[in-house]
């Protein structure tokens, strides 16, 4: 308790810091787009919805259904977190897409809404779908059972415990459909292609052996693979030319005290830090070089970068070696009233607690 | 044997070897990833002319020729191609182990490239010359430089810069036949260059080799390759859920495979790994734990950390594990405590509301409830002290803490607490709710905790005064909004059953159709669900009303009403509907037993049963249908001359029942079941012809009868004659025929007086008293006296053909099991 008094009260001041920069400035972290439509309407956008994210001022969806939330806290790629998303009459459909949205300058958040009982009503019609599917191979088993009671081939105390067992698998599957009818019940159909479209149709007509079948056509599997051995033999070929960048960028570091080659280096430094985000050295190199050419902005999203990696796959001793830096970069005087500085101290400090949180003990 | 095999492949070998040999290699396009050029005609001397196959591959034969000797390639040719690595056509020796690598490009691409390089070194040779002469123009400006030195080092320069062009242009070529594809040529020329401390040509060499540019379209590929991942993704997720959808082991197999597939692919997604883990959850598949542990390890911030503890702590519990899932409740508690600002007001009280019904889990299974109240009261602290809260995150909380306080003290038998932290949400609800809808409601919501705790505390004055209190804001609610008709309904259902318990029928009657009847009117407005959920235990209500008035008629009409809600109830959701349908179960195997279908009393008892198994972890079915459901079924076994099943069954219900009574000793409806299981127990044993322990249990059945007697005469009077009929045949046993008889004559003087008032319940049991008392006659030799009542019992019984106490009685008689003797 202790801990969040203090970080909040930093953050307080960080945010008093942010703001006159901001005054002075124009200064701004991310700019998140977004758009907000009807459910399978035809991209109808719905005007005045109340938008309530933390960390971003307000705002209400335009008249095209568009909205921009000014993140001055934040990083792109930082985790979007919703207070509230409100229209009157409406709920909002795709709850999971937005949780998971991380901040971005260049994609556009997608929210729908569909009218208050529409996706309940959807629900119900996707559930009895699946039962109706569901109780089809049920009755089978059960008409099969009820013959062998009938001729006596099993007892009495049998047909009812097989009778049993199959009413509880009926009921374990039931309880599954619910969350899958939801599911069903918050597609938007303006997201999909002809395909798939008549494979929701067929599946609507309770065609659903159908529907897997156009699925199954589709290969989608197959597709994925594809794509994944193009990409691994990419990273392949990556792998075989890092060698020779690592090689090149030390002959150009070192003998380039004009800065006549600084394009390059940095176009090594980006496949580098992109193709291996995994190897947090070359990210350190990177930041290290930015520091002496004073790009001090570049810097710290490069560390802001370094910090995301981290708090998937950092340990704690790591993330706290970056405090050291940031106490370094603190005392540099083009710095000191860089309101960046503040929110990467904040994130050290949140990631230290999700990394405890995180690791058992 | 080993030793002879190997020298023969080495024979052969050597001989191959002497005789002829071939060289094997590929033919690929300069600057394009290795991509195989077919089609390409190889002549060497000495073999005969190949063509490259669709692989881009050769072999070339060479009958008289041996490895380590020369090859001398004479043409290598494709149309529209020229040769980039020309060297090798001069310097190849032929090896078996080594293919040959040829490289191609379009025809022109060679001179371009030289003419691109030389152009571009040149270029940066001229900056730099340009360079040096500017600040050697700057020195002299500043008089650091005398004109003559300033001459001097231009000559020099231009010197070095004409000795670099001509350089320039003999590298140029080198480089241009450089294939970017071959990375060590690339370094050879670097590493060499360095040996020679030319260093600028190195870096030249890699300016000029297009590594960076291949690295740049390396990492494009592979950027675009994700992105065509993650839009496959959407419709994959889709694909598997149709196969959910769908069911059948073969499609959930499909999504299984599905899911996994898209997990695999990305193995540093969390939300991917998160949503396999969720499938194998519900279907409990064994590499369950796995994937929890990985979504656990992927998470990167706090939302997804939470989700993964939620799943985690899940898992446990359905591993039967909840000493490790309180460990991860508390973390999640702790983590959502410390990290307020990650988590948005809605998405903490919802996480909160689940760890609480975690905990409710784990602690109603080892009946540590007063545990689960320290830790509720802890955090209660915590948020009050806690003053960086907004204080309507404070309120909010304290109020939804003292709900669950009063909840979890009402487990305890603790009435007095749980209706003071009631009273404590209430007073904090009011204060939040400014509009008049939500303060109705809030009211509704704590007169009717307040009288269903009175109610279970069976203190029915109380409870009735609160029912009574609720009826202004129910009223007003189902005016206001007629969604929240069920309210009201609920509130005639609590009014009902305290007018059950304390014997008055009639109003209880009353209060139930009241609730019928807003169900029917109000039923357009509501959902169809809502109504059905509604109806279902309010025609319980009624079955149980009517059969213990022994009205079957009406009794049925509400079963078969019933049994309909449930058969929709079960296919909407069976687990959270669960208590509903364990009552309707019981209602119906009840009434198939009144009604002397016992096969499927048996049935439907099993039915519950199976329900209480699947359920068994969890407190929302009540223990009260599950004691009755063990006694009724040991009654039926009993019948059925199965004794030893009988007595199993009903022992089972006793320690059960004595469990609940030792937490709730003052509950008249425990105590009711306690005395009908030990009569029963009782009968088990008199009918072993131990007449002296029968006694003991009859009496005591007898004694709980008689102290309950006033709370519900109607319904009790008829329990009472049953126990003091069965004592009776015990004394007899004993061969006291004096205490028999008396005891006979109290069951008669009470049968007739409670039948004037209740016939259809109590009539056949008279008739059962009038048997009872002719054979008890006959059997001490008053035969006169005793054909008398056995002819009045008889014509009393033929007004009730199908009534099971007169079936049974009548069996007994005929095979003369009615005051049996050792």
């Amino acid at each position: 308790m202790v801990s969040t008094r203090r970080n909040k009260l930093r953050k307080n001041l960080g945010l008093i810091l942010a703001f006159l920069f901001y005054m002075n400035n124009g200064f701004s972290q991310v700019e998140q787009r977004g758009v907000v439509t009807e459910i399978s309407s035809g991209n109808k956008p719905i005007a005045g919805t109340a938008i309530v994210i933390t960390n971003a001022p307000p705002t209400d969806s335009d008249s095209n259904g568009r909205f921009l939330l000014n993140f001055q806290r934040s990083f792109p790629g930082d985790p979007l977190l919703v207070q509230e998303i409100h229209k009157k009459g409406y709920e909002v459909v795709n709850e999971d897409e937005i949780r998971n949205w991380a901040l971005s300058d260049k994609e556009t958040l997608h929210i729908v809404l569909a009218r208050d009982g529409y996706v309940d009503e959807g629900k119900r019609k996707y559930y009895r779908i699946g039962t109706t599917a569901y109780q089809r191979k049920y009755q089978e088993v059960l008409d099969k059972l009820n013959k062998e009671r009938v001729e006596r081939c099993i007892s009495e105390q049998i047909y009812l415990e097989k009778v049993d067992s199959l009413n509880q698998e009926l009921r374990n599957f039931t309880l599954k459909l619910k969350m899958y009818a939801d599911k069903f019940a918050r597609i938007n159909k303006d997201q999909l292609d002809e395909t798939e479209k008549k494979a929701l149709s067929l599946i609507e007509e309770g065609k659903l052996e159908e529907a897997i079948q156009i699925y199954e056509d589709m290969r989608l599997l197959h597709k994925m693979e594809e794509h994944r051995e193009t990409h691994t033999t990419a990273m392949q070929n990556l792998a075989t030319l890092e060698q020779s960048l690592c090689q090149e960028l030390h002959l150009l570091q070192e003998n380039d005290p004009g800065g006549n080659q600084d394009g390059r280096v940095d176009s090594i430094f980006y496949v580098l830090t992109t193709s291996f985000p995994e190897k947090s050295s070359y990210q350190y190199a990177y930041i290290k070089r930015l520091m002496e050419k004073e790009r001090y902005d570049e810097a710290l999203n490069a560390y802001n970068t370094l910090l995301n990696r981290l708090s998937i796959h950092g340990t704690a001793d790591e993330v706290r070696s970056i405090y050291a830096h940031i106490e370094t970069l603190k005392a540099l005087p083009a710095l000191t009233k860089n309101p960046k500085i503040g929110i990467l101290e904040q994130k050290i400090e949140d990631i230290l607690r999700l990394l405890k949180y995180k690791t058992t003990n | 044997m080993k030793s002879t095999l190997l020298s023969f492949f080495l024979s052969v070998f050597i001989l191959y070897g002497y005789g002829q040999t071939t060289q094997k290699g590929m033919v690929t396009l300069f600057n394009s990833g290795n991509t195989p050029l077919p089609g390409t005609g190889i002549l060497a001397i000495g073999a005969p002319a190949t063509d490259t196959d669709l692989g881009g591959n050769f072999t070339l034969t060479l009958p008289k020729a041996s490895q380590g000797q020369a090859l001398i390639i004479s043409e290598i040719h494709k149309k529209g191609y020229e040769l980039v690595n020309d060297a090798i056509m001069y310097s190849w020796i032929l090896s078996e182990k080594r293919p040959m690598k040829i490289i191609m490009a379009p025809e022109g691409t060679i001179n371009e490239s030289k003419e691109r390089i030389y152009n571009v070194s040149l270029q940066h040779e001229t900056a730099r010359f340009q360079k040096n002469i500017e600040e050697l123009d700057a020195l002299y400006q500043q008089n650091k430089l005398t004109e003559e030195e300033r001459r001097q080092s231009i000559a020099a320069l231009s010197r070095d810069v004409t000795q670099r062009r001509s350089m320039l242009q003999q590298y140029a070529d080198v480089f241009a036949r450089i294939n970017p594809d071959d990375v060590d040529a690339v370094e050879k020329t670097v590493l060499r260059q360095i040996a020679e401390g030319k260093v600028d040509e190195a870096i030249e060499t890699y300016r000029n080799s297009l590594l960076l540019q291949k690295a740049i379209e390396q990492l494009n590929v592979s950027i675009k390759e994700t992105e065509d991942i993650q839009n496959l993704i959407p419709v994959l997720y889709r694909y598997a859920n149709t196969c959910m959808l769908a069911g059948g082991d073969e499609n959930i197999r499909k999504a299984t495979e599905i899911q996994r597939k898209i997990a695999e692919e990305n193995p540093e997604s969390f939300e991917y790994a998160y949503q396999y883990a969720n499938l194998l959850f519900q279907l409990l598949h064994k590499d369950l734990d796995i994937w929890v542990e990985k979504s656990l390890r992927l998470t990167g911030n706090e939302t997804q950390l939470a989700q993964a503890l939620f799943l985690k702590m899940g898992t446990l519990m359905i591993q039967n594990n909840p000493n490790e899932a309180s460990t991860y409740a508390n973390r999640l508690f702790d983590l959502l405590k410390e990290a307020t600002d990650k988590f948005p007001f809605h998405l903490t009280y919802t996480y909160l509301t689940n760890i609480t019904n975690l905990y409710t889990q784990i602690y109603s299974k080892s009946g540590e409830w007063a545990k689960a109240i320290e830790m509720v009261k802890e955090n209660i602290k915590d948020v009050q002290e806690d003053t960086d809260l907004p204080p309507e995150y404070k309120r909010k909380n304290t109020q939804r803490l003292f709900g669950t306080l009063s909840n979890y003290y009402s487990k305890l038998n603790n009435y007095n607490l749980a209706r003071e932290y009631t009273q404590k949400e209430f007073d904090l609800r009011r204060q939040d709710e400014t509009d008049e809808l939500a303060l109705a409601e809030a009211e509704y919501d704590y007169y009717t905790t307040m009288a269903s705790y009175y109610l279970l505390e069976e203190k029915f004055p109380q409870a009735l005064a609160f029912c009574e209190k609720s009826s202004p804001s129910a009223e007003f609610l189902i005016n206001k909004n007629s969604h929240k008709a069920y309210l009201y309904t609920q509130h005639c259902i609590i009014a009902g059953a305290v007018a059950q318990s304390s014997g008055n029928w009639e109003l209880c009657e009353q209060e139930y159709l009241k609730a019928n009847e807003i169900l029917e009117r109000r039923g357009e407005d509501l959902n169809k669900l809502a109504i059905i959920v509604a109806r279902l235990p309010l025609s319980n209500l009624l079955i149980g009303l009517y059969s213990a008035q022994n009205n079957f008629e009406k009794a049925n009409f509400w079963l078969k009403r019933a049994c309909e809600l449930a058969e929709i109830v079960e296919e909407i959701d069976p687990i959270v509907n669960a208590p509903i349908l364990t009552e309707v179960f019981f209602a119906k195997a009840a009434v198939s037993y009144q009604q002397n279908n016992i096969k499927e009393a048996k049935l439907y008892y099993q039915k519950v049963l199976t329900l209480y198994e699947i359920l068994e972890d969890t407190k929302i079915l009540k223990k009260q249908v599950l004691i009755s459901t063990l006694t009724n079924l040991g009654a039926i076994n009993m019948m059925e001359k199965n004794n030893k099943e009988a007595m199993r069954l009903l022992k089972q219900s006793q320690k059960l029942l004595q469990k609940e009574l030792k937490e709730n000793p003052g509950s008249n409806t425990l105590l009711l079941s306690y005395a009908n299981n030990i009569n029963n127990q009782g009968s088990i044993i008199l009918d072993a012809k131990n007449s002296a322990d029968a006694i003991k249990y009859y009496s005591e059945a007898e004694t709980i009868y008689k102290k309950l007697l006033p709370n519900n005469e109607p319904q009790l009077s008829y329990y009472l004659i049953d126990a003091q009929m069965n004592l009776s045949a015990a004394y007899f046993m004993e061969k006291n025929q004096e205490k028999a008889e008396e005891l006979l004559d109290g069951c008669l003087e009470r049968v007739t007086r409670m039948a004037t008032s209740y016939p259809a319940v109590y009539e056949p049991i008279q008739a059962a008293v009038y048997l009872l008392k002719g054979v008890l006659y006959n059997k001490t030799n008053r035969e006169n006296k005793g054909q008398k009542y056995v002819e009045l019992a008889l014509e009393q019984a033929k007004k009730y053909p199908n009534d099971p106490v007169i079936l049974m009685i009548l069996n007994e008689y005929k095979q003369d099991g009615i005051y049996k003797t050792k």
